[in-house]
């Protein structure tokens, strides 16, 4: 015997070797064949099994063909199908460039329960993995992190500081509180002045959103046109005056030109002597630009000296009056001192927003913006809009928006919100706590009815996963390095430990039984020094 | 029942009960009429000649013994005297190493018997195909990769219109008369992912200047991939019986010749694929060439080779490693020289009497394909053994006459039904039902299971797993081919083989 087949034999009993070395290769053969092709001849040798007998109708559910076999990688892991545990990615960027164009705008809706790890998918799938691919990334920052030992609570970060220190990025704390907070001014000229469907938001849509926030209604869509046209005359003004100064134009230049308007500024045609015809025809002076924009000026004051002060009324700069590096491949802004469901907070996410994607638009490759907790925005007049015109213009720029929220019944149905989450192709569906928001989720994404009682009993860390029209869903059960573990603890500031992503539950889906070892429970030993 | 509407309800099945019609002359009883023939003239002679009452006395206590013996049950309710032929045939066959293989003493293995690759390919630069000529089964196969879908959420009306579009497509292959395809096999390979793809894919594009725990990490990510996720690749066979390829083959191209089986061969294999494109399956264009089929075949038997993995294959019958079958007969044994791995391996399939007797849902095989404990290397193979309609009829009509009978017999001698022959008659009512009214086609089917492990420890462990798999399944059963596995082997292979005809 040869050495390969005793090799093969001695695994088992090493006798077959011995046994058989007294033989010559030839005796082997011979006795072999001779013994074989009789046993052949018998029916012994081969296996011929008559099975049992049935329809093609029965037999369609015999099927072995089951799973996709060769799924496409795009961008970094996201987890594993929990179904069939193959791996899956889903970077929106790549998945919008494939070839098939697996689905038609890259921007991603997150909600679900509280507790359910949307947060850790989001940092990890959609931030620590991709910026480690070459990715930009910009997060709101909402949760607060529990403040440590001898902090007061208003003293803790956002969950997303220990992320940015430790892929060194920049971290944009806003608090109201006078020195401890960063300021960005909707006039920088990083922002396009105007606006257009094709391009930016602008500098005119910024100026607007504050407006309407400090009138507390609309003012575009208003019979009375006049504030509006005031404060177009004085966002001329404004930039112009600070150009003369060599300085940039900051909020508090608009309020100054709405108190003393500049002639020159008056919008509108000019006759063949070059003068505004509507000056001309003495229907618009300096007194009735005041007039209009009087209301409005002392409304904006609330940016300046009110309850909304330090959070838009001076030049960007960090909290600690630094400039803002805003080429940083990922940008943290920390909204977590700002209060739950407050103007300021919608003001500093659409600004930032925005203020972000006007610089991103200059750079090239792909950029994530996350809005977490961004049912925030909801009750801010013209805020949605804003994050609406991110999303549907932000493919020009190459950015996915990612919008976090906890449950879809917090939003308007009728709202720019919904439309937002309602366009988006990604889509993480984790454990649904009501009926109703059940009911509403498997409506809006035209799901299987059957998945309803299955989506509130969802484990943790596991989500329905929509891919567009062109890939089935799934049930994606996130998987996390003991890295991301460490950054994904939210109680970092109590020392407390991870949670493990998996907690035992009854099965919701049929079990893959693949769930694998618990994640090291880990204490952070990562911190920022905030 | 028969056949569903696509809507709201999921489609279900009932696979399950041995409905067989009683075949009053079968080889086997050909053979048992004889041998009691020669008993018979045996007994009548030497006691003629003898004149000895001790002749007879010894002859009834004999045949009293044998009948005895014949009759017993082992403590799976199996032959006894079956099961220790079997003992011993295993035993001579591993003392004499006859299911042994060894690529230097035989050119192929002897259970493969005698095959004939042929290549025909589309144009001279296309590909080939591997067209396997099987001559003492008589077939020609080949093999085409597909791959598999269904899986995901789905809307129940998605997934029955998937099912039914898989029946629908046996009923067309089975009943195309231009089609000479008596069998379709479909294998499903799941192996651990080695997570050397994603490592690839990742290495491309991560960033050089990441900090190094962010660089680790992003490694880990493929450890992740390797530790808890599975590759799965399925493949399709098409057996052609010899007979009716040149009947095909003399009808397109006017003769018969071995270039003229293979190229129709190649033909019908590109029609079969495009029928399953049709019922939503995708096949990778081209088949799979001659050097592929090797190195699939040598992945099967050594795992630790990948099925990508073409060196050492100049031909696919280099694919064939060294093995042997183990002394206990519980698996066969194959070596990996270059991984220096031991590689040990166990066929189990469903017997005719382990199908389940209640109605099942869909994607039945999806427990054991899916299922299964993390790092088990597994083969589902579902066989279809396709008969056209009109013999599908007269089978099923026989079969219900078969059960009907028993059923009513028990009845006649008052036995207290198990109710087996109940459902029996039941499965046999569906069927004729499907292929008289609905038209359907006739399958024989078959579910097997090839498992592999490094070691006979974890070996043994690993078929624990799958009984229980199968259990969860609904099959009733589970046979192991413990003493033939070498044999059971090649069915387990992309050569449509282990069904007889009918």
């Amino acid at each position: 015997m040869s050495q390969r087949a005793r090799s093969a034999g001695s695994e088992v009993e090493e006798g077959i070797t011995a046994d058989e070395a007294v033989l010559t290769h030839r005796q082997v053969m011979r006795s072999r064949r001779r013994v074989r092709r009789w046993l052949r001849r018998v029916g012994w040798d081969a296996i011929r099994d008559t099975p049992i007998f049935t329809s093609s109708r029965q037999a369609e559910c015999l099927d072995a063909a089951l799973v996709s076999t060769e799924p496409p990688l795009l961008g970094a892991l996201a987890g594993l199908d929990d179904i069939t545990g193959l791996p899956v990615t889903g970077d929106p960027h790549r998945m919008y460039r494939h070839e098939r164009r697996l689905i038609g705008s890259p921007n991603v809706c997150v909600f679900g329960g509280v507790d359910m790890a949307k947060s850790t998918t989001v940092k990890n799938q959609y931030v620590i993995r991709p910026w480690a691919l070459g990715t930009r990334c910009a997060v709101f920052d909402r949760k607060v992190q529990r403040a440590g030992a001898g902090q007061a609570e208003e003293d803790g970060v956002g969950e997303y500081a220990t992320v940015a220190a430790a892929l060194e990025g920049e971290w944009l704390r806003f608090d109201r509180r006078p020195g401890r907070g960063a300021c960005i001014n909707i006039l920088d000229p990083a922002i396009t002045v105007t606006g257009s469907e094709n391009t930016l938001v602008g500098q005119d849509e910024l100026l607007l959103m504050v407006a309407q926030e400090a009138t507390g209604g609309p003012l575009i869509d208003s019979a009375d046109y006049a504030p509006h046209y005031a404060l177009r005359c004085a966002h001329r003004t404004a930039l112009r005056r600070a150009a003369k100064e060599g300085r940039v134009a900051i909020l508090p230049d608009v309020v100054e030109a709405l108190y003393r308007p500049d002639p020159a500024d008056i919008p509108g045609p000019v006759d063949d002597a070059g003068r505004k015809i509507v000056s001309e025809l003495g229907l618009v002076d300096e007194r009735t630009l005041v007039r209009w924009g009087l209301g409005l000026a002392m409304n904006l004051d609330r940016f300046i000296t009110g309850d909304l002060s330090g959070l838009i009324d001076g030049e960007t700069r960090n909290a600690d009056g630094g400039p803002i590096n805003l080429d940083n491949r990922l940008l943290v802004i920390d909204t977590s001192a700002l209060s739950e469901g407050s103007p300021a907070l919608g003001l500093v996410m659409a600004i930032m927003s925005s203020f972000i994607m006007a610089r991103w638009a200059r750079m090239p490759g792909d950029k994530i913006l996350v809005l977490e907790e961004a049912y925030n925005a909801e009750n801010l007049v013209g805020v949605p809009a804003i994050f609406r015109a991110i999303a549907k213009r932000g493919r020009g720029v190459g950015a996915a928006v990612v919008t976090v929220l906890h449950h879809l019944s917090d939003i308007d149905p009728e709202s720019d919100l919904w439309s937002l989450i309602r366009e988006c192709e990604l889509v993480h569906i984790f454990r649904q706590d009501k009926a109703d928001d059940a009911e509403q989720a498997i409506r809006l994404y035209n799901l299987p009815v059957w998945l309803r009682e299955s989506m509130m009993t969802l484990d943790r860390g596991v989500c329905i996963f929509i891919r567009g029209s062109k890939l089935p869903r799934i049930l994606l059960r996130h998987q996390r390095t003991e890295f991301e573990t460490i950054l994904n603890n939210t109680e970092a500031g109590m020392g407390a430990r991870a949670e493990p992503l998996h907690a035992p539950g009854p099965p919701c889906l049929p079990a893959s039984g693949r769930e694998g070892p618990e994640l090291n429970v880990l204490r952070t030993s990562l911190s920022h020094d905030s | 029942m028969s056949d569903q509407l696509l809507g709201e309800e999921p489609r279900t099945y009932f696979i399950g009960g041995d409905n067989s019609a009683t075949r009053w002359i079968t080889p086997r009883r050909v053979w048992q009429l004889l041998g009691g023939l020669a008993l018979l003239v045996a007994v009548v002679a030497t006691v003629t000649v003898s004149q000895s009452l001790l002749v007879l006395v010894v002859w009834a206590a004999a045949i009293g013994l044998a009948a005895h013996v014949l009759r017993r049950r082992d403590r799976k309710g199996g032959g006894w005297a079956g099961s220790w032929a079997e003992r011993l045939r295993a035993t001579l066959a591993w003392r004499f190493g006859w299911d042994a293989y060894d690529p230097e003493l035989e050119g192929t293995p002897f259970v493969l018997g005698r095959v004939a690759v042929l290549a025909p390919s589309a144009t001279e630069d296309s590909p080939e195909l591997a067209v396997i000529d099987q001559v003492d089964e008589r077939v020609f196969t080949t093999v085409l990769r597909i791959e598999g879908g269904g899986d995901g959420l789905h809307e129940i009306w998605e997934s029955n219109q998937r099912q039914s579009r898989f029946g629908q497509l046996l009923r067309a292959i089975a009943n195309d008369d231009n089609l000479p395809v008596n069998q379709l096999d479909m294998l499903t390979h799941a192996i651990p992912a080695t997570g050397d793809e994603y490592r690839r894919h990742m290495s491309a594009e991560l960033r050089e200047d990441l900090p190094p725990a962010v660089d680790e990490s992003m490694s880990s990510l493929g450890d992740l991939v390797s530790d808890r996720s599975e590759g799965f690749s399925s493949y399709l066979v098409v057996r052609m019986p010899i007979d009716d390829l040149a009947a095909r083959c003399r009808a397109d191209l006017g003769q018969i010749s071995d270039e003229g089986l293979a190229e129709t061969a190649f033909l019908v294999t590109g029609e079969v694929g495009l029928m399953f494109e049709e019922a939503g399956y995708q096949a990778l264009p081209g088949g799979v060439p001659p050097r592929s089929l090797g190195a699939l075949i040598r992945h099967l038997y050594l795992p630790s080779r990948s099925a990508d993995d073409l060196t050492g294959i100049g031909q696919t019958l280099d694919g064939f490693p060294a093995f042997a079958q183990a002394r206990d007969g519980r698996s066969l044994i194959s070596y990996d020289e270059q991984a220096q791995m031991t590689w040990h391996h166990a066929i189990g399939d469903v017997p005719t009497d382990g199908w389940p007797l209640d109605l099942v849902a869909g994607r039945l095989l999806s427990q054991l394909i899916l299922e299964a404990p993390p790092g088990l290397r597994r083969t589902v193979i579902s066989q279809f053994r396709l008969l056209p309609q009109h013999v599908a009829v007269a089978r099923a009509r026989g079969a219900l006459t078969s059960a009907r009978a028993s059923v009513i017999g028990q009845h006649k001698r008052g036995v207290v039904s198990t109710g087996v022959p109940e459902g029996r008659e039941d499965a046999a009512q569906l069927v004729l039902t499907d292929v008289g009214r609905g038209q359907h086609a006739g399958v024989q089917p078959m579910v097997r299971m090839l498992v592999s492990a490094p070691s006979a420890e974890h070996l043994h462990r690993v078929r624990n797993s799958v009984q229980t798999l199968a259990a969860g399944t609904g099959f009733s059963k589970w046979r192991w081919r413990d003493g033939r596995h070498a044999q059971a082997m090649m069915t387990c292979l992309p050569l449509g083989r282990g069904i007889a005809g009918i």
